[in-house]
């Protein structure tokens, strides 16, 4: 019996994204489409989130501008199709702190957020840098920090120091230091709620972008990292392995959040809003979205 | 009205503020300073060149006392971090030797000057965080009026950014991960 529904949420997306910049190595393999998303995880009486997207407010003119990020929606309008308000939110995981995962703590008033400590410790030696060594501040905003530093204010931040089985029941945080970024966690549930589970998924944040990361793009099938490491590309590809030991090498039930083709893998519908809900899975009792 | 539309009409609607909000502090930002001019005067170029470090620096400043006060909070952790606080002083008096040598024309004072008020009161919390640094009790009990001070300049920052000069919050010049096809980039080497 499962314990959790799980949804992944579109609420932006690039039309034209290089492949060379989600997977590594691959140049002049031309554009594709790359979703921005969010993934809503939900039992009876709890709802967590892995990641937050980014606030429109703060960035979005630039980059649609710049990037060609379209269609962003606000959480409160991205969450209806669940009958969630963001308010209602209880757990967020961060998997790590560029803008476009967790630069809309905002508007989760009441949640809770588990952050590897080591994301942030690392973030502050990273902002202790000269000048010219300033790329190890690709895509995080300083800003958000504070907007850290009011979760904890507030008590409503965790920091996380490695793994942490049983977040949540059934819901454990793997950390993956030096991979992405310094700090990275993914998140595994156990939907059965057992140890050894027989009903798991792993939500991957950005240690997999899409599904050559796992399956490789030729015939001989091999993990291939994502484009950006912080890290060390030989971390993304042993906790690649990790993430599929978790899921007994069963690779659809690893979810890389920015994978269009989720869609023909998973029951799937867009929204008037014109974004995609993914359907992972269903707990007991919880009717589709997608059907 | 539909859910969806509301939500549509939530996204669109202009930001309403509690009357507790903090942001009724924040000093009136220029606006649009930059609306009707040719960014490509000599004179902005090199008031961007040389603001720049300090308003990224700035930006950087406030991340890393924000990280250190929420060590400080969790106890114990805290008593490692002496090297990291002592990069954030050193880096407070490089910006401070910094923005005072910016050359700013008279197009750009008013910006300027928001900028520095920005600043001073980044150095103001500095300041208080290393005065109180072994007195524990005192430094938590600042740390919530430390932590308002600095989403103060956060948000000042936010409004002293200009992208015709790349001043912004976020450097997005390495675009990260997934972020689609820019438009080209140019870059010039000083040799």
């Amino acid at each position: 019996m499962s314990q959790y529904s799980i949804w992944v949420m579109e609420y932006a997306y690039v039309s034209q994204c290089a492949v060379s910049s989600v997977i590594y190595g691959a140049h002049n393999q031309g554009i594709r489409k790359l979703p921005y998303c969010y993934v809503v995880i939900k039992s009876k009486d709890r709802i967590a989130m892995v990641d937050v997207g980014y606030n429109d407010k703060e960035y979005g003119r630039y980059i649609s501008g710049k990037f060609g990020v379209e269609n962003w929606h606000s959480p409160a309008s991205v969450l209806a199709p669940c009958g969630i308000r963001p308010e209602d939110v209880d757990d967020i995981f961060i998997t790590h702190a560029h803008f476009d995962h967790m630069g809309n703590i905002e508007s989760f008033p009441n949640a809770v957020f588990h952050v590897q400590e080591r994301e942030l410790t690392k973030w502050i030696w990273a902002m202790s840098l000269p000048d010219r060594l300033r790329y190890m501040m690709v895509a995080t905003d300083p800003s958000d920090v504070l907007r850290v530093a009011d979760l904890a204010r507030q008590g409503r931040l965790r920091l996380i120091d490695g793994d942490k089985h049983n977040v949540i029941p059934g819901i454990d945080l793997h950390a993956a230091p030096d991979t992405h970024t310094y700090g990275s966690q993914w998140v595994h549930v156990r939907n059965d709620m057992q140890s050894q589970s027989a009903d798991s998924w792993v939500l991957a944040g950005d240690l997999v972008y899409v599904y050559e990361n796992i399956e490789g793009m030729g015939a001989d099938k091999m993990y291939i990292p994502v484009g950006l490491a912080l890290g060390s590309t030989t971390n993304l590809v042993l906790t690649t392995d990790e993430m599929m030991k978790a899921v007994d090498y069963e690779m659809k039930r690893l979810i890389p959040v920015h994978e269009e083709r989720l869609k023909d893998v998973f029951p799937s519908r867009i929204t008037a809003s014109g974004l995609r809900i993914s359907e992972i899975c269903l707990a007991s009792g919880q009717k589709s979205l997608v059907n | 009205m539909k859910l969806a539309q509301v939500n549509d009409f939530a996204d669109q609607a202009p930001a309403l503020h509690e009357l507790d909000c903090e942001l009724f502090e924040l000093p009136a930002a220029p606006t649009d300073w930059l609306a009707d001019i040719e960014t490509d005067h000599d004179d902005l170029i090199r008031y961007a060149q040389t603001v720049r470090p300090c308003y990224d620096r700035i930006g950087r400043i406030i991340g890393q006392l924000a990280g250190l006060f929420i060590l400080a909070r969790f106890g114990d952790r805290f008593e490692t971090d002496w090297t990291a606080v002592n990069r954030v002083l050193e880096q407070v008096r490089q910006t401070e030797a910094d923005i005072h040598a910016v050359w700013v024309p008279r197009i750009a004072r008013p910006h300027y000057n928001y900028l520095l008020l920005a600043f001073d009161k980044t150095v103001a919390v500095t300041r208080g965080f290393d005065a109180n640094l072994r007195q524990t009790d005192v430094l938590r009990a600042q740390l919530d009026s430390w932590t308002r001070e600095l989403k103060l300049v956060g948000a000042m920052l936010s409004r002293a950014a200009a992208e015709k000069l790349g001043l912004l919050p976020v450097d997005f010049s390495q675009a990260c991960c997934n972020c689609g096809i820019g438009k080209p980039q140019t870059f010039s080497l000083q040799l």
